[in-house]
């Protein structure tokens, strides 16, 4: 055993059960276990900020594209949302870069401006999402990232890795209405003096013409501008639906076998319905689908021919609680409406609301 | 004397009852919409005092070969433990944190810091007796399967020595609770399956071990020469956690006026008799506010069993309303300083080591 492994087995048999994590709060060194702390909040423009979070050793790493679920705690309660970090990946003690769009009436966006100190703790889960370079990405002789709005952060991440993996040709497509909210740019720069990429960004607001053909929508001229016959040509897209659409029309061309693969932001789910209409649930670790009509959710599942937990099948024993990862329930004592992110929930008091994807 | 309430009749009519539970529900959803940032600074600043508590009286103990030193030591550990057991640990474990989305203050996975694996504490505490509560044969609470606690069960001459059961069970809480799931009393009574039983056993013997460790072979090893001191000081910690937990909870459910129910009663239970049932079965302590944290808000027994889900430092203001409610329905409210309640349970716990006496005589004059 080594010495390591031993001091910290020693650690925690004498903090049981709480473990280290009680003495480490209170002598506030650093983030604590799946924690951030905030080290720079900084407006790139009217309505995008630039996040960066100081990590500790625990910290689990992402891949190049992939999203973490930050926590803010707003009111008492921890709200997650999924941001794809802008900055090269890596695991362990670090500083992640984050470039988040104000939204409208945004609860923690919202919170941006206003809320955050620097110093404050900010929730980091674990890593999510197949955004990712693909196994055989060696194969690529030229890997097209599209981006539209803060879409471009998982894109500077993917194209710092790609440049690290000696991947010889990565062009960054990044259509924007606005080209003084860059998100990540300091990263940017950074890639803007690599010799391998080539940043191109198009003005959305301008109509494309001779003297400036890089303006306008999404066109696959865009693409064949940067393109050379015969090379293999991996395009990866993340923005708003209308672009990644239109970037999912481009087929492989006979100059130039290719591949599109495309990340999506925002919820797919159907929101809100009346109690009376079906809902989809999804009890996700089970891989069950079922339809729901009124009935609570531990009831759901049972006839699902799941086990779950349960005791009171009153709301009191707190035995059935589970996540809710997505989607809105309602309390049938009362009636109340759940929020809709990510929370736990009691099954045999919550009734969907429209479609709910449960971790059971 | 323990009161039975014959199955199925209330002083109230099922429309009433029914009222009844709707105020009560009204009453709950309104602080469940209230709670926020107050709570969660309540719950972080005792969870912050009780580490404080903890490791400031660990290093007492290490200069423990100065009496005062030690005594400030073990008082301080003492009262760290009670706070993790009842004002954290308790109200924790019964989800009452789980809004906030806390990983430290959910239920399911919190640990404590004492001899019962918390899982097993959940499901013989928060589905079993608060589901249950005062059914008899059904809320192994009454009695802990060791005491006679109720003029119901049959008397022997075992529980002449009551009294003396009841001391050691102070005594050792910590372990009686963390017995408490394994219904040792089936096993006296040969019913028990070893083979269902053994994954229960040994994850008791699993949380003792890494609890005895700490307490009574790491820390001691720790200090060195002053090994005694320090393993005095922890087991005396440990007593003095075990006699207030004993305590405070014996007198939440035993207090003379506190009410028993028959099986019968549970079947088709409207959430109005359910709600009867726990006002009835529950007496609250009077104190001042640090006495309540130090009893979990246990000593608010009544609201706790009424609301169990909702943060326990809410129970004193939901109170009075509470009062409020059983005045107009002509409800019984049992509530008494310390003194008062404790002493009516040693009565107790003393008058029923013996047998029966004045109502069965008076039922067999009758007949």
């Amino acid at each position: 055993m080594t010495s390591s492994s031993l001091t910290s087995k020693l650690l925690s048999a004498i903090t049981t059960p709480h473990g280290p994590i009680r003495l480490q709060a209170l002598m506030q060194r650093g983030p604590l276990p799946g924690m951030g702390q905030v080290t720079r909040i900084q407006q790139r423009s009217a309505n995008v900020v630039e996040l960066s979070l100081d990590v500790g050793a625990d910290f689990q790493g992402f891949q190049a594209g992939q999203y973490l679920q930050l926590g803010q705690q707003i009111d008492g309660r921890w709200v997650k949302r999924p941001f794809s970090p802008a900055c090269a990946p890596f695991a362990g003690a670090g500083e992640l870069h984050f470039a988040i769009r104000i939204q409208d009436q945004g609860l923690w966006t919202g919170q941006l401006q206003q809320g955050l100190a620097i110093g404050q703790p900010i929730m980091v889960g674990e890593a999510a999402g197949d955004y990712v370079l693909p196994e055989s990405a060696s194969d690529i002789d030229h890997l097209v990232l599209v981006s539209g709005g803060t879409g471009l952060a998982p894109n500077l991440s993917l194209a710092a890795f790609a440049a690290d993996q000696g991947i010889a040709k990565i062009s960054l497509l990044h259509y924007n209405r606005d080209d003084q909210d860059l998100p990540g740019a300091p990263l940017l720069q950074q890639l803007q003096e690599h010799p391998a990429v080539r940043w191109q960004p198009i003005d959305t607001r301008q109509k494309p013409s001779k003297s400036e053909p890089w303006a306008g929508h999404f066109d696959r001229r865009h693409i064949q501008a940067l393109s050379v016959a015969g090379e293999r040509q991996h395009v990866m897209v993340c923005g708003p639906e209308p672009l990644r659409t239109a970037v999912h029309k481009l087929r492989a061309d006979k100059a130039n076998p290719r591949t599109v693969q495309s990340e999506s932001f925002g919820t797919t789910l159907r929101p809100t319905v009346a109690a009376s209409e079906a809902s989809a649930v999804e009890f996700s670790r089970s891989q069950v689908k079922v339809t729901a009509r009124g009935q609570s959710l531990l009831e759901l599942a049972e006839a699902s021919g799941l086990n779950p937990e349960f005791g009171c099948r009153m709301g009191i024993c707190a035995s059935c609680t589970c996540r809710k990862t997505q989607g809105q329930v309602r309390d049938l004592r009362d009636g109340s409406l759940s929020a809709h992110g990510e929370e736990e929930i009691r099954l045999c008091v919550s009734a969907p609301v429209g479609d709910v994807q449960i971790n059971l | 004397m323990t009161q039975h309430t014959p199955a199925l009749q209330t002083p109230l009519s099922q429309d009433q009852l029914d009222a009844f539970g709707k105020e009560l529900d009204a009453l709950r959803e309104r602080v469940q919409a209230d709670l926020g940032e107050r709570d969660v600074a309540h719950i972080k600043k005792i969870i912050r005092l009780h580490t404080r508590l903890e490791y400031g009286g660990r290093a007492l103990l290490m200069l423990g070969v100065f009496p005062p030193a030690w005594v400030a030591g073990t008082l301080s550990l003492g009262i760290a433990k009670i706070l993790d057991n009842m004002e954290i640990g308790h109200n924790i474990m019964h989800g009452q944190y789980d809004w906030t989305g806390d990983p430290e203050l959910k239920g399911q996975s919190f640990e404590w810091d004492t001899a019962c694996p918390a899982d097993q504490w959940r499901h013989s505490h928060n589905y079993m007796h608060h589901t249950f509560t005062n059914v008899r044969e059904v809320d192994r609470d009454i009695g802990y399967g060791v005491l006679r606690m109720s003029e119901a069960q049959p008397w022997h001459p075992g529980y002449i020595l009551n009294p003396l059961y009841a001391t050691l069970l102070a005594l050792f809480f910590e372990y009686g609770v963390a017995l408490h799931d394994l219904e040792t009393e089936k096993l006296r009574h040969g019913q028990w399956d070893w083979k269902e039983k053994r994954p229960m056993l040994k994850a008791i013997r699993k949380k003792i071990g890494r609890q005895a460790l700490k307490d009574y072979g790491l820390f001691p090893l720790l200090a060195g020469p002053f090994f005694l001191p320090v393993l005095a000081g922890n087991a005396v910690a440990n007593l003095i956690r075990n006699l207030w937990t004993f305590s405070i909870i014996f007198c939440g459910h035993f207090p003379e006026g506190t009410h028993e129910f028959e099986k019968a009663e549970l079947e088709g239970e409207s959430r109005g008799h359910w709600y009867y049932r726990q006002l009835l079965g529950s007496a609250n302590i009077s104190g001042s506010r640090w006495f309540h944290i130090l009893s979990g808000h246990l000593s608010h027994q009544i609201e706790h069993h009424l609301f169990p889900t909702i943060p326990g430092s809410r129970y004193a203001e939901m109170s009075s309303e509470v009062k409020e409610i059983c005045q107009r329905y002509g409800l019984p409210y049992n509530e008494g300083p310390f003194r008062k309640q404790f002493t009516s349970v040693v009565r107790k716990i003393f008058r029923l080591s013996l047998p029966n006496k004045a109502p069965r005589d008076a039922e067999l004059i009758a007949a």
